[in-house]
Parts: structure tokens; C-alpha cells; sequence
């Protein structure tokens, strides 16, 4: 479950960014639509406990993360929130796998390789586990960039513009990937956007 | 995937950028090192060799070439004094001096000095025989452990000797031959570079062409015959019935001192039975009423040291400024590395690791770069120093070995280690004070 009350933002030298109340259950996918400068990435990082917020309170499964600040925050992003940003990046000395072990190490998890490779094999590029990701097409990089989000299994996905630099064909192809994924690990799907060819896929939806 | 894993990955991603600044650590960390095993084996040669001598008499000239010369053998002799000279220093009955040697030089085999001497040289360096015996008669060796080993010299060896200090086949005396009755132990002196026969040999070498059985008054050669400097006259008008030269006559059944005739030695070293006001009036009384000189060996050594400071200062600053430049090319390195990965360290964060880890990530790295330096360096400043120290020999008399690591060389691994944490420090705190929202916003 995801609950925000009265949550807003104030950036120095800027007015006040006011956001609506979100109400969403486990398990459910909700798309964030929003024009650009309308504050929707902010309302992500909010949510992702990579800002705080200036008032207001973010429930995330009984969790008051705003309430949280520093290592506590840290390790419970590591474990609780999966994030898949615009762009693919990855630590680029490391290879697919060293990479998905590496997410999982610094939430505190050990490196279990099954189901590293599990993933990866859900999602098409086992056969990419030892090459450096920069060596992967955009669309692998995507798809390993979902592998790490979920590595943890965490009980929120957020998605950052996900499919903006996508073709159609793809887009279809990457937001059902992201559906089938969270519905069967269970966990909450959040999908920011300003995309209006996924406003069709989604039926809960917020308007920023 | 720990972190020291996940540092040595970042830097081997950029390999050029990680060796240059390895290099420039280990080049100077090498070039201290080197100074310092340099200076330190240097050092140890000279004291080790100073053997108590409080005095050295011979020729006149500079009395550090003199030293040089008869105590390190590094140098050519400032030339020879008449043995009627230095006869009171060599009379057992003298009331200052405890022991006195005798030196003869100038002829060499094979690049290794031959030194005519009496025995007591080996109680004055403190060495015994491995092998064999002293020499009794005429022409008969005992050869220096290295000495030994590098010529392959056995008992019973012989040779012929060489007029001069260098090597070179027009000047060999090959009308007596040398033969080795004994081996010395390895000391770690001067003496396991040479070898030691009676000072009558030498005079035996270098008359053999006016004995009475070889009736030529004037070799062809005669002039080269001055077995020390090239200037110094030697004197021939000595009584031809005194010495009789057979080789199976013995050499030292006459005690130096009381040899009659205007023969030639080289130098007399001296030990004093107390340094005392007499004593020292010795040196000058020699230096100011004799046409010899009296040098004190600490003395000329200390002054030679004051000499070598100056360069290797130079060379020190040299190597300091070097490591600082490196560590600056560390600093830099990693400041660059950071720019480029500002997002990746931001993904780090969103993956839940906390800023002190980032941090602890960055000074790894620098620590790995001046770690490697320095072992890099060390490993070139020994290897080097052993390479060198064969080509060294023949010019210092002396073993120079790499095999040897010095109490000094732990406060360079230190200093190393320092400097690599000091150019990591800012690109640390600049790592992990990383605003991840920031980061995440300005890239996409």
C-alpha cells in the first residue's frame, strides 16, 4: 500500500509544488501523467525517498519514510523500492551480472546468482550476463535496467518515463513487460509519464 | 562484489589513465628508495672499512685520494714513499702506535688489486683464512673471498699480474707468476675484493728485469715500471746482492722495518694504542717536517659524504617533487573519473548504498593506485640496485646487493599510503556528499 497526505515541495528560490493525494493498493498499477515541469519526477524521488518532503507524509507499507532520514532511508530504498529511469545506466566497470549483485549486496542481501539468472531469463538477456553494458542495444539495456529494479523484490516499482524514447512497437512490448513483472512479484507499480499512448493501458490514473 | 572488488574494477576500467599515475608513484618512490639503499650500502662500505685505522702515511697529494686509494681501492695511489721514510712507523718499539701496515699497490689481475702487505692486515679487518695458509714465500697469494668466486681462483691457482689498476693485456708482468696458497672468509670489507701477497713480491715483480741472472740494464718497458703513479720516479739504485730473488726464498723472514736499501712502498696504515695529545701532533708533525702525508680516515670520509650530500640532496628533492606530481596525477585521476560517473555513484546511492561507502569507494581507489606505486617502485629501485650493483662493484670495491630492505624504506611505504589517502580525500567527500536527486535530474 502507498498513501501520500499533503505533500509538498519547495525547491530554493522557487514556489511551492503542492501534490495531490495518492491512494494505492498493493499490487496495483498506476500511471502519473504529467506535462513536463509539472513536478512528476519530483513526486517520484518523493516517493523513492531520494527527497523529502517539505510537508506532508508518504506511507509506503506502514513505513512513514518521511519520517526516515540518512542510512535508515538509504537501506530501506535499497530493499523496499525497485527504480527504472529513463535511460538505462549501470556501473559501467562491471558486467550485467557483477551489476544485478551489486544492487543486491548494497541493500544488504546476499548475491544469489539463481535467481539473478532467473530474472534474466524472464526477461530475455540471460545470454547478456557477462558482457559490460555498454556493450548491450538500448532496448537490453532497458530490459536489464527492469532486471535490477526487481532484483531486490521490492514492493514498490517506480518507473521514470520508461518508454519516452521508445518506438510504439516497443513501448507496447516494455509496459507489458513492467505489468507481467510486478503483478507476479506482487508489488505496487507506479509509472510516471507524460507519454499519452500508455494512458490506454492503465485504468487507475493520477493527472498532475 | 566488495568494495576493494569494486575499486580495482573502476580502475582497470580506465587503464591508461591508471597506469600513468602509477608510474609516476612508483618512479618516485623508486628513485628514494634507490637513494636511500645506495646511500645506506655507501655508508656501510666506508665504516665498515674504516677498520680502526687512525692514520694513514704515504705520498704527498690529496689525502682524500689518498684514502680512497689505500683504504677503499677505489681511487689510483697518490704515489709511493722510500721505505727508509716510513721505517720508524713500522718499528714494533714505537711507542704511539699499536699496529702498522704496510701497503704496496699498483698491480692488478684481472681488475682485482693485488695489495703487497704484511699479515697483520687481517687482524686490522678482522679476517680469517677459509683456506690454505699466509703467505711464507715470494709471489705466493692469498686471494679475497669475491675475489676467489668471480675469478674462480683455487689453491694453487696462478697467474700473472698486471702493471696498472685496469685491466689490459700490453702491461701484464708475464715473466713471474703469482700462485694462490690461500683463501680468505667472506667479510663484507675491502679485503674480499683483493689480493694479498708480501710486499716483496712486488718489488720482485717489478726488478726481475735487473736481477743479476737477466744482465739487461734498460728494458724497453722500463719506464712503465712505477707501479704506482706514472710521475713518481722509481728507484732502481738499490743493492742488487741484497735481494736475492728466488722464488722458493722466504719473503717475510726479514721484517720490513729493518730491510736495508731505498725500497718503495706505497702507504703505512696506522693504529694508534690511544688517540692521545701525542698522537694526534703525529699527523702534523709528519704533514709539516716530512715530504710525506699523514691523513685521518674519518676525516677525509666525512668530507668526501659532505661532498656527495649536495648531489644527492638535489636527487632527493628531485624524487620528492616527483611523488608530489603523482600525487597530484592521482588526485586528478580520480577527480576525472568522478565527473564521469557522478551518476553512477548517484545509482549506487538509489541502489541503497550509504554515503560513507561511497566514500570509503573513492579512497579506496587512491589507495590502491599508491599501493601499487609503491610496491611498483620498490620493486624497480631493488631491482635496479641489484642490477647496478655488479656494474658498482668494480668502481666501490664493494657488493652492492637489492636483497636488502631498510628500516627507512617502511616510512616511504607510509608516506606512500599518506599521499595516496591525501589526493583521495576530496574526491571522497565530493563522492559522497552526491545529491542523488540532483544527479538523477541534471542527467536525464
Amino acid at each position: 500500500m502507498l498513501t501520500t497526505r499533503n505533500v509538498s515541495f519547495t525547491f530554493p528560490n522557487q514556489p511551492r509544488m503542492a501534490f495531490p493525494d495518492i491512494h494505492c493498493q498493493t499490487g496495483e498499477h498506476w500511471l502519473l501523467l504529467g506535462q513536463s515541469g509539472s513536478g512528476k519526477t519530483t513526486l517520484l524521488h518523493l516517493l523513492a525517498g531520494l527527497r523529502t518532503p517539505s510537508t506532508g507524509e508518504i506511507n509506503v507499507h506502514g513505513t512513514m519514510i518521511n519520517q526516515l532520514s540518512g542510512g535508515a532511508l538509504d537501506q530501506w530504498r535499497g530493499h523496499h523500492v525497485g527504480i527504472i529511469f529513463q535511460q538505462a545506466h549501470f556501473v559501467r566497470a562491471l558486467t550485467v551480472q557483477e551489476n544485478l549483485v551489486l544492487a543486491r549486496q548494497l541493500a544488504g542481501l546476499p548475491a544469489d546468482s539463481k535467481k539473478i539468472k532467473a530474472l534474466l531469463e524472464q526477461l530475455g538477456v540471460l545470454h547478456k550476463l557477462n558482457e559490460y553494458p555498454q556493450a548491450l542495444s538500448v532496448g537490453e539495456q532497458q530490459r536489464v535496467a527492469i532486471a535490477r529494479a526487481l532484483v531486490n523484490e521490492p514492493s514498490v516499482i517506480l518507473a521514470d518515463e520508461p518508454t519516452s524514447a521508445l518506438d510504439d512497437f516497443h513501448t507496447q512490448q516494455v509496459v507489458t513487460l513492467l505489468k507481467t513483472i510486478a503483478t507476479q512479484a506482487n508489488a505496487t507499480l507506479l509509472v510516471v509519464t507524460h507519454d499519452n499512448r500508455l494512458k490506454a493501458t492503465f485504468d487507475k490514473q493520477i493527472l498532475l | 562484489m566488495n568494495l576493494l572488488r569494486l575499486s580495482w574494477k573502476n580502475l582497470t576500467f580506465k587503464p591508461l589513465s591508471m597506469w600513468l599515475s602509477i608510474i609516476l608513484f612508483a618512479l618516485g618512490v623508486g628513485l628514494i628508495s634507490l637513494l636511500l639503499l645506495l646511500e645506506h650500502q655507501l655508508q656501510r662500505n666506508f665504516e665498515k672499512n674504516l677498520a680502526g685505522i687512525d692514520l694513514v702515511i704515504g705520498a704527498k697529494g690529496s689525502p682524500l685520494q689518498l684514502i680512497l686509494s689505500s683504504m677503499y681501492h677505489i681511487d689510483n695511489p697518490t704515489g709511493n714513499v722510500s721505505i727508509d721514510e716510513v721505517r720508524p712507523f713500522l718499528n714494533p718499539a714505537h711507542p704511539l702506535i699499536q699496529t702498522a701496515v704496510p701497503l704496496s699497490l699498483g698491480d692488478s689481475y684481472k681488475g682485482f688489486r693485488i695489495v703487497g702487505t704484511t699479515p697483520a692486515i687481517l687482524e686490522v679487518y678482522g679476517v680469517a683464512l677459509d683456506k690454505g695458509a699466509l703467505w711464507q714465500h715470494d709471489l705466493e697469494v692469498v686471494a679475497g673471498a669475491a675475489v676467489a668466486r668471480e675469478l674462480g681462483l683455487t689453491m694453487g691457482s696462478s697467474f700473472h699480474s698486471s702493471h696498472g689498476l685496469v685491466e689490459d693485456e700490453n702491461l701484464a708482468h708475464d715473466h713471474a707468476d703469482f700462485k694462490v696458497v690461500g683463501i680468505l672468509q667472506p667479510s663484507g670489507t675491502v679485503l674480499d675484493q683483493l689480493l694479498l701477497t708480501a710486499n716483496q713480491s712486488y718489488w720482485m715483480v717489478h726488478e726481475h728485469v735487473e736481477t743479476p741472472t737477466t744482465p739487461v740494464p734498460a728494458a724497453p718497458d722500463h719506464d712503465d715500471h712505477d707501479h704506482a703513479e706514472a710521475d713518481h720516479d722509481h728507484d732502481h739504485d738499490h743493492d742488487h746482492e741484497e735481494h736475492h730473488h728466488d722464488a722458493t726464498s722466504p719473503a717475510s723472514s726479514t721484517p720490513l722495518w729493518q730491510m736495508e736499501g731505498t725500497k718503495d712502498i706505497t702507504v703505512v696504515l696506522v693504529k694508534f694504542k690511544g688517540r692521545n695529545f701525542q698522537a694526534l701532533n703525529m699527523q702534523r708533525s709528519i704533514n709539516e717536517n716530512t715530504d710525506m702525508q699523514a691523513a685521518t680516515p674519518a676525516i677525509e670520509i666525512n668530507r668526501l659524504y659532505s661532498l656527495m650530500d649536495t648531489g644527492e640532496k638535489a636527487l632527493r628533492i628531485l624524487a620528492v617533487v616527483i611523488i608530489i606530481v603523482s600525487g597530484l596525477s592521482i588526485f586528478i585521476a580520480l577527480l576525472g573519473s568522478l565527473k564521469e560517473r557522478r551518476y553512477e555513484l548517484a545509482l549506487m546511492r538509489v541502489m541503497g548504498a550509504r554515503p560513507r561507502r561511497l566514500f570509503a569507494l573513492i579512497m579506496l581507489e587512491g589507495l590502491l593506485l599508491a599501493v601499487a606505486g609503491c610496491a611498483l617502485g620498490l620493486l624497480l629501485s631493488h631491482g635496479s640496485m641489484q642490477l647496478l650493483g655488479s656494474a658498482m662493484k668494480d668502481a666501490y670495491r664493494y657488493d652492492f646487493t637489492g636483497y636488502l630492505f631498510l628500516d627507512s624504506e617502511w616510512w616511504i611505504v607510509i608516506g606512500s599510503l599518506l599521499i595516496g589517502l591525501l589526493a583521495a580525500l576530496w574526491p571522497a567527500i565530493s563522492a559522497s556528499s552526491t545529491d542523488i536527486s540532483e544527479t538523477l535530474l541534471r542527467n536525464e
